[in-house]
């Protein structure tokens, strides 16, 4: 990298722009988007959707951790979740764990693209 | 013979792709050290050691003030204190560290080839701790930061001098995974150090201009102004790590011990000057 090259800052800058194009689609998601409101009619189903839901977004995490690419908010999403969870507040706690999960999901990408990304910055 | 040609040329440039793929620790830290010197033509090399206070001049008159009543004094006279005292088996840190009086941080990290580990300043005093039969200090407290300092004081002007042997493959690891974290972007703000202290050195960051990693790790530990207390290199990595909203390693981690590592190597040459004050 020329590192006075305004090209090379203008791509540096702009990777961060394009990085979140990169980023897994709803469609591909493995974090399903929150389907219908709270629904405090139906309280089983909501445990049981959360509980789920919750499971998926921390073995996100944990693998995220695992690759050394955690974010700084997922795991305090997750437990604000869970709080939320225990007050019967399931819309809430449901687009908290959403968000963590997304944020988890991310953090893979961004780990698995920055593996060899990062050799393209080494000034040289 | 054109042919002739052809073959050599061919054979050149595979030397060339060979020759920067594999670029090594000396031809990374050349590098290094011509990019910023092209960047700042006018900042002479040993400057580098002073951080920001090479490049702002506005930051630089005010922390010679501080320097006049450096508020690391008192972590330096605890340190000294506490470099004093005998272990249960009336040995001391001197008997860890061999030739204190020609310096001791110049030499940190450096690379361990019977551990196979990269073994900081901070880790070497636990580990000297440990053999004499006393308890571990802990990594960011006061006693540890208080003996880094007076370490340090006691090293100014020494060069540092890390060697990353070419015969260990541990140690050509460790320095890389230090590279490959300095350069990986990481955390909500998808940054890298490099992003910060290569590409927009000068620039501001809400209030501060952003330092160069040349000379990085000489000056630490510092004073910090914003916490009114001593300040290690890995704890302003971890800092650092969270202002770009990843989540933090443990102090003295593999990763952090690895960056150290490869940021030191890189300001090679350049002088301790710790303990620093800094905003």
């Amino acid at each position: 990298m020329s590192g006075n090259s305004m090209i090379a800052r203008f791509l540096i800058g702009l990777s961060f722009v394009i990085h979140p194009a990169l980023a897994v689609s709803e469609e591909e998601s493995k974090c399903h988007t929150v389907q219908g409101p709270d629904s405090d009619t139906n309280p089983g189903e909501n445990k049981e959707r959360f509980e789920y839901r919750i499971t998926v977004a921390d073995k996100l995490r944990l693998s995220a951790a695992s690759a050394g690419a955690e974010w700084l908010e997922t795991e305090g999403l997750l437990l604000r979740a869970r709080v939320e969870a225990d007050s019967d507040s399931w819309g809430t706690a449901l687009q908290l764990v959403q968000k963590a999960c997304r944020q988890a999901e991310l953090a893979l990408q961004q780990a698995e693209y920055e593996s060899k990304a990062w050799k393209n910055r080494v000034v040289d | 013979m054109i042919r002739a040609i052809t073959i050599g040329l061919i054979i050149l440039f595979a030397s060339m792709v060979f020759q920067s793929a594999y670029a090594g620790p000396p031809e990374d830290r050349r590098a290094f050290i011509a990019y910023f010197e092209s960047r700042f033509p006018a900042i002479p090399f040993a400057e580098y050691a002073n951080g920001i206070y090479a490049i702002d001049q506005d930051a630089r008159d005010q922390w010679l003030e501080i320097e006049e009543f450096p508020p690391y004094e008192f972590a330096v006279e605890q340190g000294a204190s506490l470099w004093q005292e005998r272990f249960p088996d009336g040995k001391s840190y001197s008997d860890c560290f061999k030739n204190s009086k020609n310096g001791v941080r110049q030499n940190y990290p450096e690379f361990d080839t019977r551990t196979g580990e990269v073994v900081t300043l901070a880790k070497a005093i636990n580990l000297c701790r440990n053999k004499h039969g006393q308890n571990t200090l802990e990594f960011g407290g006061e006693k540890i930061l208080a003996l880094s300092a007076f370490i340090a004081f006691e090293s100014r002007g020494e060069p540092f001098n890390i060697n990353v042997p070419n015969d260990d493959v541990r140690a050509l690891a460790a320095y890389e995974e230090g590279k490959r974290f300095y350069y990986t972007k990481r955390g909500q703000l998808n940054l890298s150090c490099a992003d910060c202290h290569v590409v927009s050195v000068g620039q501001y960051v809400r209030a501060d201009h952003l330092s160069a990693s040349l000379g990085h790790p000489t000056h630490f530990p510092v004073y910090r102004s914003k916490f009114g207390s001593m300040l290690s290199l890995h704890q302003r990595f971890a800092g650092c790590v969270r202002d770009v909203r990843a989540k933090p390693f443990e102090l003295q981690s593999t990763e952090y011990r690895a960056l150290e590592y490869f940021l030191t190597y890189m300001s090679n040459g350049l002088e301790v000057n710790g303990p620093g004050a800094r905003k």
